[in-house]
């Protein structure tokens, strides 16, 4: 018996530490067409469905196949954070052929080597010919074209109630420490987000004099946006050290930190206001608006964080059937559906993008309130004016298509270096473990305390419950 | 070799589990637990355990919460399980099923519900702490009171009885017979519910709104932020608390007539 235990114990051990291993098994399978499996991670959620639960990359399965009369087989998963995609690929690199992940994780992967390039022009076309010109030049600056797709992007920004927060409050960070709204707004369990917050309330005055530099046309706006992305990526002591303070006031006033909760607390009234990406945003309004609540969202004028998803593939990928799905999902109605499903903002542009937004939110010149809107920085490859008319502001349609003052207020957040990531998570782990009442801790353990003596003084000694003899018996032994 | 079964091999599916589900993951653990993020050994992760101010308060926050809850769960169980146990009632079993029926709904459910409760009555927002305790107690209380309700019932009457018939009043009996003889359910509903009540933060993160860090999401926060060598040591110290209390009370012995604990 011993022996067999022995022996299968043994021969489990190599399991568990080689299936992992097996479980992503290398790609052999090269035919006249190439490579005929392709493996995406993606985010959750983070793709298109039909009605009948046929997600969009089976579709693209048997449009391969019509189109090209070879059999593919996609093998699509998905990760929860950037950070266990990365740990998997360093892990078992080449596992994936195309992957999702946020922007500061692509800087990190193309630093360290770890991404095959291709050529948007030749491999995929639709792209080239639909995206919006301000995502490639975005891209471009940052070097990151030939490594990465943009895929979805958006902004942060605050949910509000405008009939319990005015808005020129909701318009501002500083409502995130205002007493005003103690207990009714939240703050991210993100530390990448909330260390956005934390330096947006560091240094209040500062960047609202900027805004206010920029909207004089005292600095351009390349200074602006300059000193922007300066200002937010400082990851050094002194900030972390002020950041540390804003962040424990802010969540003192705080009702919450949450990552998903916060909308339904919006939704119900609990909070007030959430500090939120547009996507969420856009999700929480519809759900509002169901139960008949009006909620708004609003990107402070101190400045915010832009971010996006971008498609990339690890090196050693299939890259001929990874630009076949990139081309598929970047045709204007594949990503309007995508859009439609995910509530994000897509990179693609053009007419057919153009003529939806305008089915969705355009209420013509004579509508009361109307206003008229500029688009064409974003959409700047359509064949007509750029512009719409919209009545409700502040809501779903600024919140998915940002005009372009608010961009420009927007700037990207680098990766952290290792030393910074530490620097930064201990400072978040620190303001997140707080100070608990000293009075809480005596109470606790007061009462703890008292539990442990009464086990101990009954288990070792018992005898301290034995019954003494009434007086006047003689016990006789 | 002749392949003959044997009522050993019945085991076999066990020992599969065992090695695959609990003996490997405590193994992986402790090698993350004993190394740095190079892979080198240190022990610096354990000493930064009682000196970094992050888990020196998750930890005392956790114990303090989970004493309270302990406490709490004992002072309503107790004589919840001795009424059901031992006041004859005519519907002693369908009592019980009561006090068993919640968890058979899942548990976040519940815990939402009860905030919603909460923010209905307007203490939702006010003391994280308090709010995390009642929490825990509601969704531990079942495992206080079942163990405690089975020893009671395996109580032999006749030593009450003959408590009574030597002169004792109905305290002294209490003091001196019934609470000795249940001792063996109070450790194991204090086990069951003093442990899990250090580690799960769903209820903190629902009904603490996250403004408390107990140990066990103090654990998700160095994963998520890929310290698996700090997650691992904390795992790794709660292990070994719960091996100590275990050893205390006699759970290793073999022999069931000396433990002081019912198993687990």
């Amino acid at each position: 018996m011993k022996n067999l235990v022995k022996r299968a114990l043994s021969l489990l051990f190599l399991l568990t530490f080689t299936l992992p291993l097996l479980a992503c098994s290398d790609n052999e399978e090269y035919t006249e067409y190439g490579n005929l499996t392709l493996r995406i991670c993606n985010w959750e959620d983070y793709i298109a469905e039909d009605d009948d639960g046929v997600a969009m990359w089976q579709e693209f399965e048997s449009w391969y196949e019509q189109k090209h009369g070879v059999d593919i087989t996609v093998e699509y998963s998905t990760f929860g954070t950037p950070e266990i995609l990365y740990n998997n690929l360093k892990i078992n690199p080449g596992c994936y052929d195309l992957i999702c992940p946020s922007d500061y994780m692509i800087q990190k992967m193309i630093e360290e080597g770890m991404l095959d390039t291709f050529d948007i022009v030749t491999q995929i076309p639709n792209y080239d010919t639909y995206a919006s010109g301000y995502l490639k030049n975005l891209f471009e600056e940052k070097g990151w074209t030939s490594y990465a797709l943009p895929y979805m992007w958006g902004t942060m920004g605050f949910i509000y109630n405008p009939e319990e927060v005015p808005d020129e409050d909701a318009f501002s960070w500083a409502c995130a420490i205002d007493d005003k709204y103690f207990n009714k707004t939240t703050i991210k369990d993100s530390v990448r987000d909330t260390y956005f917050l934390g330096v947006a309330l560091a240094k209040l005055d500062y960047l609202s004099e900027l805004n206010e530099k920029y909207t004089s046309s005292a600095i351009t706006k390349a200074e602006y946006q300059a000193t922007l992305a300066a200002t937010f990526n400082d990851t050094s002591e002194e900030m972390v050290n002020s950041v540390e303070q804003v962040l424990k006031k802010a969540k003192q006033n705080a009702f919450s930190i949450e990552v998903d909760s916060g909308k339904d607390d919006m939704v119900t009234g609990k909070v007030h206001l959430n500090f939120a990406w547009s996507g969420d945003a856009v999700y929480a309004m519809d759900e509002a608006e169901e139960s008949g609540l009006i909620l708004n969202y609003a990107v402070p004028k101190e400045g915010s964080n832009i971010w996006f998803d971008g498609w990339c593939m690890p090196k050693g990928a299939n890259t001929k059937l990874a630009c076949a799905f990139l081309d598929y999902i970047s045709d204007p109605e594949k990503a309007w559906e995508n859009m439609e499903y995910i509530g994000y903002t897509s990179a693609i542009a053009g007419d057919y993008v153009f003529d939806r937004v305008l089915e969705t939110y355009d209420v013509g010149a004579d509508a009361e309130g109307a206003e008229e809107v500029d688009l064409s920085y974003y959409f700047d490859n359509i064949s007509r004016p750029a512009t719409l008319y919209v009545d409700e502001r502040n809501r779903q349609f600024d919140a998915q298509y940002p005009n372009e003052s608010i961009t420009t207020r927007c700037t990207i957040m680098d990766r952290f270096t290792p030393e910074q990531d530490k620097r930064i998570n201990d400072m978040w782990n620190r303001v997140k473990a707080g100070e608990i009442g000293l009075y809480l801790i005596v109470i606790g353990s007061t009462a703890g305390v008292f539990l442990i003596a009464a086990l101990i003084v009954i288990l070792y000694k018992k005898d301290v419950f034995v019954a003494r003899p009434p007086k006047g018996y003689k016990r006789i032994s | 070799m002749k392949l003959r079964f044997a009522r050993k091999h019945l085991c076999i599916p066990y020992a599969l589990f065992l090695a695959l589900f609990v003996i490997a993951p405590i193994l992986i653990m402790l090698y993350y637990a004993f190394t740095d993020s190079e892979g080198g050994f240190t022990l610096m992760n354990f000493a930064s355990i009682f000196s970094d101010i992050t888990a020196l308060s998750a930890v005392l926050s956790s114990v303090s919460i989970a004493l309270l809850t302990t406490a709490i769960c004992l002072i309503i169980g107790y004589p919840v399980a001795y009424i059901l146990a031992r006041s004859g009632l005519k519907h002693g079993k369908t009592l019980l099923l009561l006090f068993i029926t919640p968890m058979w709904i899942n548990f976040v459910m519940r815990l939402n519900a009860l905030k919603e409760f909460f923010a209905l009555i307007n203490i939702l927002d006010k003391s994280a702490y308090f709010n995390t305790v009642i929490g825990m107690v509601y969704d531990f209380l079942p495992f206080m009171i079942l163990p405690l309700y089975t020893t009671l019932i395996k109580m032999d009457n006749s030593l009450i009885e003959a408590s009574q018939d030597l002169g004792a009043n109905k305290i002294k009996t209490f003091v001196n017979v019934v609470i000795p003889q249940s001792m063996p359910g109070v450790i194991s509903g204090i086990t069951m519910v003093f442990m899990p009540s250090m580690t799960n933060y769903v209820i903190s993160d629902i009904l603490g709104r996250s403004h408390i860090t107990i140990l066990g999401k103090l654990i998700e926060n160095y994963f998520m932020q890929n310290n698996w060598n700090m997650g691992a040591a904390i795992s790794m110290m709660l292990l070994a608390v719960m091996f100590v209390f275990t050893w205390l009370t006699g759970g290793f012995n073999d022999d069931a007539a000396n433990a002081k604990g019912v198993g687990l």
